[in-house]
């Protein structure tokens, strides 16, 4: 969306300058252009005054983290939608019913609810059944396995979706020069299934990103959390928030990015 | 039973074949043999089961009842079974169905390489041999949507050939093609015939049955009518459903 938009102030800066009018003003972007002189004006302020470089500085500690955590919980729960969604495509009631039963109960659930209730309820019984403490399980991962777990629900989703758009032709070709349904899931219907959900897949790695700060209600030392402990002590709550909102922002335009540029490679690889 | 004696020179036996969907009967006790190197043309109005005969023989649809041999084996439900089965019965649809996400020769290899788990340099070979008997070698390493729809139907002849079946089966093959495509797929379809192919074929090309097929058989409401040589059933038919049908098609 941002690259569109772009792309359409170019191109009508260019018009308006044969032809200025105001109603060609009134198409430009004016929330990018606002949005970038925000952006300007943030960057200009953490490298010019002390105070904010020293709030950017402190809460960039948390990069690290917040990035390890939506990547992890994200190939996690990649992995998860993946095999809960071929379970959720299969003619054996069991295992279809096993499936929907998480799909269901995750999807009905606010993600926050289901962090707490992995991180105090589900993860102290395990560690109750394997004889350990529960203070074995660092916070870290317990919210990655949290927020893998509610994702995992969704990308099974996207996941039937993109299985259940190939046609029914395919499998029975497949079955036909004698594949077994797994061969014929893996070589076959997969490989089609996955380069059509590609951008869903794409758009919940960015909303993971976002996702992630919820970790902060468990104490994880991410962004949000170290943004909330520094403007709790230095009550310069405006100044941390936007650098926060601005870094996130930052990221997530970055993350769309590479994204989107991962999966034109892609296309262009496959024909 | 005698199949012991069939099984040497019959490569299909259908016996008293029911299929039902719900209360509909799309296949109503039907019982037909093709014998090895024959040509068997299966003809009749939509909706007659001509295609649920088909997809019973390598079980894409489960048999109410009755008995299916393919090259002596019993279809029964287990997989291992179908598994054999599917790999001695080459299919043809009519929407082709080409792998789109492999090129030519890959679509071609596919079978050879998955299900024979044969060596790479082996099943290149093969889809190579196949990719030329249908006169398509020179397109390998295009992908599906680059191809003509004739094209595309004589890769899918090839990627069946590949897998060295002992019968082909043809869902109306040329259904889907534009009039001036049908010539060339019909053209690899009795090349196969003349080289010995046993083919059981659902097609209402007259003149291409009357040139190749040994045996024609004519299916209404999920039953067999009437069958017999080309010749007996397009020019003396014996029941009058036939005589209108025919009639019908040759309009
Ligand atoms: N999967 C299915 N579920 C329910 N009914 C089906 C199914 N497949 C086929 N039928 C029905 O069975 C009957 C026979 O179908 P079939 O496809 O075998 O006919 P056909 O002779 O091949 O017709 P056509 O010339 O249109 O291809 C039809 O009435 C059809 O609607
Ligand atoms: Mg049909």
């Amino acid at each position: 969306m941002f690259n569109k938009e772009s792309d359409t102030s170019d191109t009508s800066t260019r018009q308006s300058r044969i032809a200025p009018s105001l109603e060609r003003m009134a198409d430009w972007p004016w929330w990018l252009i606002v949005a970038i002189l925000i952006g300007l004006i943030i960057v200009f302020q953490i490298v010019t005054n002390q105070r904010m470089s020293n709030i950017f500085a402190a809460i960039s500690t948390g990069i690290g983290i917040t990035l390890r955590v939506t990547f992890s919980a994200y190939i996690i729960a990649v992995v998860i939608g993946l095999f809960v969604g071929l379970a959720r495509v299969s003619k054996n009631r069991v295992i279809f019913n096993i499936a929907s039963f998480y799909v269901e109960v995750v999807r009905g659930v606010p993600i926050l609810v289901l962090l707490m209730y992995i991180a105090f309820v589900a993860v102290p019984l395990i560690a109750e059944m394997l004889g350990a403490r529960t203070r074995d399980f660092p916070n870290e991962l317990r919210v990655v396995l949290g927020l893998a777990i509610a994702y995992g629900a969704f990308e099974s989703e996207i996941f039937r979706a993109g299985i259940q758009s190939i046609e029914k032709g395919q499998m029975e070709a497949a079955r036909a020069v004698g594949m077994s349904y797994f061969q014929a899931m893996r070589h076959i219907i997969l490989p089609q299934a996955i380069r059509r959900v590609l951008p869903a897949l794409g758009n919940d790695f960015v909303a993971m990103l976002k996702d992630s700060s919820l970790v902060s209600v468990l104490g994880v030392e991410d962004i949000t959390q170290i943004t909330k402990l520094y403007a709790a002590s230095t009550f310069l709550f405006f100044q941390s928030y936007s650098i926060l909102a601005f870094i996130y922002l930052t990221m997530t335009i970055l993350l769309s990015r590479l994204i989107r540029t991962l999966e034109t490679r892609l296309s262009i690889h496959n024909r | 039973m005698n199949n012991s004696t069939n099984s040497s020179d019959e490569i299909i036996v259908i016996r008293n074949l029911v299929k039902k969907f719900h209360s509909l009967h799309a296949v109503d006790d039907v019982s037909l043999t093709v014998g090895a190197g024959k040509v068997v043309v299966i003809i009749g109005p939509s909706g007659s089961g001509k295609s649920t005969v088909l997809r019973c023989i390598n079980h894409l649809e489960v048999p109410t009842s009755g008995e299916i041999l393919v090259n002596g084996v019993k279809l029964t439900h287990n997989s291992h079974d179908i598994n054999a089965v599917r790999a001695e019965a080459g299919m043809v649809f009519q929407e082709f169905n080409l792998f789109p996400h492999m090129s030519v020769l890959e679509n071609v290899m596919a079978g050879p390489l998955i299900v024979k788990g044969m060596q790479r340099e082996k099943a290149r070979e093969i889809a190579e041999s196949n990719l030329a008997r249908v006169g398509l070698l020179f397109k390998k390493d295009e992908y599906p949507n680059k191809i003509s729809g004739g094209q595309k139907q004589r890769v899918a002849i090839a990627r069946a050939l590949a897998m060295e079946p002992k019968v082909m089966l043809f869902d109306e093959p040329t259904s889907a093609l534009d009039p001036e495509l049908i010539g060339e797929v019909l053209e690899v379809m009795k090349g196969l015939a003349k080289d010995g192919m046993t083919m059981l074929i659902v097609s209402h090309e007259m003149s291409f049955a009357r040139e190749v097929a040994n045996e024609i058989i004519f299916m209404d409401h999920g039953k067999i009518v009437e069958s017999g040589p080309p010749e007996e059933l397009f020019e003396r038919p014996r029941e009058a459903r036939t005589r209108q049908f025919i009639g019908q098609i040759l309009r």
